[in-house]
C-alpha cells in the first residue's frame, strides 16, 4: 500500500452464500485488501444476510461463514441490512429500553446492523466500492 | 485515467454481452486492465466464437491486459496450453486487482 492516509475499500453483497460463489469472491478480496493494509467495510443486503449467520457448517463449499468471523476479528466493518435482518428472522429490531433490539444467537458475533442508509455513509467513506451478486 | 474491471461471470445472453463488452468497448483504449475471477475465468478459454468471446478478444487487440486467476481455470479443468495467447494467469488474482483497483484506477466496475 502507498505510504499515506489509510484507504477504505466497500464491498456490498447482494447474494447468498452457497448459491453462487459472489460471497467466496468478496471474503476473498476482503481478506487480501486487509492483509495489503487497507481498510474493508461491508454491506450486506437481501439475501446476502444469509452470509451472517452464525454455526454455517458446508462440507465442500468454501466456508463463508468462517471468513466472515474472520474478517470481522482482522478489523473489518460487517454492516448488514436490519430490514433484510429482521425480514428473515435474524433479528428483532424492536425498541427496547429506548435502543433497537439487535441481540441474537442466530448471527457471527461483532456484525453491525444498520439501515440502508448506513450504506450510503459506507459509500461516503471508500475509496472504491466493488458490488458482487445481485440479479 | 486507468479502468479496473472485474469479472466473476460470463454474459448471460446477447444482450447482456452487449451491456457488459459495450461498457469495456468505451473503456478500451485508455489504460484497461480486465481481472477473470470465478466464472469469469471462462471467458480465457482461447478458440471461443460469438458474443462471448469477441469482447476480450478486442480488448486483447486493442491492449488491454486481462489476468485470469489460476486457481478458478484449475478448478473449471482449463489447462495452461488453453488460454487465449495475451491472457496471463495468476496465482494472486485478488492481490493484484485490490492493488490496481486501490492504488492505480480511476475507474473500477465489479460484473
Amino acid at each position: 500500500m502507498v505510504e499515506g492516509r489509510k484507504k477504505t475499500v466497500g464491498m456490498m453483497l447482494f447474494s447468498a452464500p452457497f448459491s453462487s460463489q459472489y460471497a467466496d469472491h468478496m471474503c476473498r478480496l476482503a481478506e487480501k485488501a486487509l492483509e495489503k493494509g487497507y481498510n474493508v467495510e461491508i454491506f450486506l443486503y437481501g439475501d446476502a444476510v444469509h452470509a451472517q449467520m452464525s454455526e454455517q457448517r458446508p462440507k465442500t463449499f468454501f466456508p463463508v461463514g468462517d471468513a466472515i468471523g474472520r474478517l470481522v476479528e482482522k478489523g473489518a466493518a460487517v454492516y448488514s441490512c436490519e430490514i433484510c435482518s429482521i425480514a428473515r428472522g435474524y433479528i428483532k429490531g424492536e425498541l427496547k429500553d429506548g435502543k433497537k433490539d439487535y441481540s441474537s444467537t442466530k448471527v457471527i458475533a461483532g456484525i453491525r446492523f444498520c439501515s440502508i442508509y448506513g450504506f450510503v455513509e459506507m459509500l461516503g467513506r471508500a475509496d472504491k466500492v466493488l458490488s458482487f451478486g445481485g440479479s | 485515467m486507468r479502468t479496473c474491471i472485474l469479472l466473476m461471470r460470463t454474459s448471460s445472453s446477447e444482450e447482456d454481452s452487449g451491456r457488459l463488452f459495450g461498457l469495456i468497448r468505451r473503456a478500451v483504449g485508455s489504460d484497461i486492465a480486465i481481472y477473470l475471477l470465478g466464472d469469469g475465468v471462462l471467458l480465457a478459454r482461447k478458440g471461443q466464437k460469438g458474443y462471448h468471446a469477441d469482447g476480450i478478444n478486442e480488448a486483447l487487440n486493442k491492449g488491454a491486459k486481462v489476468f485470469a486467476c489460476s486457481r478458478d481455470l484449475r478448478a473449471r479443468g482449463i489447462l495452461s496450453g488453453e488460454i487465449e495467447a495475451g491472457i496471463e494467469a495468476t496465482d494472486d488474482l485478488e492481490g493484484v486487482f485490490i492493488e490496481d483497483s486501490m492504488e492505480k484506477a480511476g475507474r473500477v466496475f465489479s460484473w
